[in-house]
């Protein structure tokens, strides 16, 4: 997974459709008739029945009634209220009519009763497959989880894999329901967890969480802000941890000395490290850095995000290995310099993976400097253009860069060369803005990598959502599905209110 | 050709119907054409699962739907689509909770898809927009099933 830039593609839906479950059929041994049944005729008048209820006289011994044992005894053909109850039916009964409910009521139903819990988790589950559980908030009955792009939902997953919490559980009370929630579920534990927006994680969302997430492999800070010192407040509960993202979350409110504090600890499992640090790094920061390494040194992989060749120069002064880089081109940074920076690092080290994202401004002198970008092009796993297109002379640089991974584009008339020249290339980032008389393009183009690259996985779509409407993932797969060796492909969208995320489910019919 | 066939309904009443009506339910048409090989006339079939009143129901039902064009088979990937009531149907459901379950049961049971669909679209009707309390209230007259709370 790449991070396009800083504020990269957090919030995909991915567009899949729901399947449908079959509902069984049952077969009865069928029998001859008796001799001395009686018969009734029904299909001509069944209304004007006077004597619906005559004694059976048939031989026949009376078969067991399960289910309906209440309404056959308590109803009456003539329409009399009876007692009979929602929860008689049988489960095949229940789950058929819950289809027919949107995800609000599921959720509703999923607090009244344990059947009921796991019935709407099951249709839940087939409407949303693959999905993370985002917690919102707590309720009285239940728990309330928050999909992607929904304004309410609860759902009350037996198990929890990936979990993402969201701002809205920062609340004195709501952590309180956290910490409830998992107390009753000591069975589950959390593999994936990640922080997202959380605009004040405090000691108590550490203590809620203790009791999951000491198998927790992988931890995201995503655009948190954490009250108190970083690894007493949270980072100490999980033990586990093999894997720690910090993304633009580094707003502390500890004391100045103490900002750094969870770099002097110890890590027993971590083994990767991703840090999106955008400004310059303090040259305490590079001392501390280099101590976490020492004294963890089953980390192996160190993914830094940065655009200050002085954070690179830092980092190597203090023989900081880097894996994977992220680097954001700016033109104050100078585009010559910073690949000439970037040439030199990628000589010293040929294992190097490299990601540029280049902003808008310095495409003029990326063309001035192609040469230079070309000799990257062993290093360079991930490409970011924003808004212009490439032209002809940077699609024939882009095409020597083989090992490129990730790629974003808004669109380009030399897609196919591309296709062709690319063969590792597995996710798409389609850069914003498909309005206008470059939509067509930018559809062009995505038809082209569906149905022409074999290994592309993922598509990603921001804020574009408009466009979807006469758009079919469905048509676009089956497409893809002649091209010999495709692997299936998943749509990523980026959407935010619910009625956007219905439009573009309403599109998949 | 009249082909006569008989059902037995939980409470032993037995009721006379013509085998292309009662084909409409899956379960039914699936003992006639293969356990009796299509030599149908005059059999007898037991449903333990169904008694006489919502019987009764279910072939008015069927009587009325009887030339309905045979449904196309879900392909089991589309969300549910709901199908526009006709008012026959709107009418035929105004009915007491009690026999609206005991239908979708029966069309559970009997197999029949468009019974199915127009029951349980009518009862989702009654759940969506409520409140849990609401729900609990319409749903059942009786408190202690909802009791098992986590």
């Amino acid at each position: 997974m790449g991070y396009a830039s800083d504020d990269s593609f957090d919030e995909e839906v991915p567009v899949k459709k729901p399947r449908k479950p079959k509902s069984k059929k049952k077969v009865f041994p069928p029998r001859k008739p008796k001799a001395n049944a009686k018969v009734k005729e029904s299909n001509e008048a069944p209304e004007n029945e006077s004597n619906p209820d005559e004694p059976n006289t048939s031989t026949n011994a009376k078969p067991k009634v399960k289910r309906l044992k209440e309404s056959a005894t308590e109803s009456n053909p003539d329409g009399q209220p009876s007692k009979s109850n929602f929860m008689d039916m049988n489960d095949d009964c229940i789950r058929e009519i819950i289809t027919y409910l949107d995800a609000y009521d599921l959720c509703l139903l999923s607090t009244q009763c344990r059947r009921l819990r796991n019935l709407t988790q099951f249709e839940l589950f087939r409407r949303f497959p693959n999905e993370t559980a985002k917690i919102k908030e707590f309720e009285r009955n239940g728990y309330w989880f928050r999909y992607p792009g929904d304004n309410e939902f609860i759902v009350s997953f037996a198990q929890i894999k990936k979990l993402s919490i969201s701002n809205e559980v920062s609340t004195a009370q709501a952590i309180e329901g956290l910490k409830e929630f998992f107390y009753a579920k000591e069975q589950s534990h959390v593999e994936e967890i990640h922080f997202e927006g959380c605009r004040s994680i405090r000691p108590a969302h550490g203590m809620a969480l203790s009791k999951i997430v000491d198998e927790t492999k992988s931890v995201t800070f995503n655009r948190c802000k954490i009250l108190g010192e970083f690894y007493e407040t949270i980072l100490r509960y999980f033990t586990s941890m093999e894997n720690l993202v910090l993304r633009q979350s580094l707003e502390m409110t500890c004391g100045k000395d103490e900002q750094i504090n969870w770099l002097k600890q110890k890590y027993p499992n971590l083994k990767e490290f991703s840090w999106f640090f955008a400004e310059e790094l303090p040259l305490n920061y590079v001392v501390e850095l280099k101590m976490f390494f020492i004294q963890n040194p089953k980390i192996k992989h160190f993914s830094l995000y940065t655009k200050q060749i002085e954070t690179l120069q830092r980092l190597e002064k203090a023989d900081i290995r880097i894996t994977q880089l992220y680097f954001r081109i700016t033109r104050r940074g100078g585009v010559g310099q910073t690949l000439n920076y970037l040439k030199t690092m990628c000589r010293k080290d040929k294992s190097l993976r490299l990601h540029l994202i280049f902003e808008d401004n310095c495409r003029t002198e990326l063309t001035s400097h192609l040469k230079l970008f070309v000799e990257l092009n062993t290093n360079l796993r991930g490409l970011y253009l924003d808004k212009y297109p490439p032209a002809q002379s940077l699609t024939n640089a882009i095409a020597q860069c083989i090992h490129l991974k990730d790629l974003q584009v808004r669109h380009c008339k030399f897609i196919p060369q591309l296709i062709a020249a690319l063969p590792k290339l597995e996710n798409v980032y389609v850069a914003r803005g498909m309005v206008g008389p470059t939509y067509q393009q930018i559809l062009e183009m995505i038809n082209q990598f569906t149905t022409q690259a074999p290994k592309l996985k993922n598509l990603f779509f921001r804020n574009s959502y408009l466009s979807f409407r006469d758009f079919n993932f469905n048509r676009l797969n089956q497409q893809r599905s002649q091209l010999p060796g495709a692997t299936k492909m998943t749509f990523h969208v980026r959407v935010k209110s619910q009625q956007k995320i219905a439009e573009l489910s309403n599109m998949q019919n | 050709m009249s082909n006569m066939i008989y059902l037995q309904s939980s409470d032993g009443d037995i009721f006379e119907t013509d085998a292309q009506i009662a084909k409409c339910s899956g379960t039914i048409r699936f003992m006639l054409e293969d356990c009796y090989m299509g030599e149908y006339e005059g059999v007898l079939i037991p449903l333990p699962n169904v008694n006489s009143a919502i019987l009764r129901k279910v072939l008015k039902w069927a009587d009325h739907h009887k030339d309905d064009p045979v449904p196309i088979e879900d392909d089991g990937h589309s969300v549910k689509q709901v199908s526009v009531f006709s008012s026959w149907d709107a009418e035929f459901l105004e009915v007491d909770q009690g026999t609206l379950f005991g239908l979708v049961q029966a069309a559970n049971y009997l197999d029949i898809q468009g019974l199915l669909d127009v029951t349980c679209k009518t009862v989702a009707n009654k759940i969506s927009g409520k409140t849990a309390d609401d729900i609990r209230n319409t749903l059942t007259t009786n408190q202690n099933k909802f009791q098992d709370f986590i």
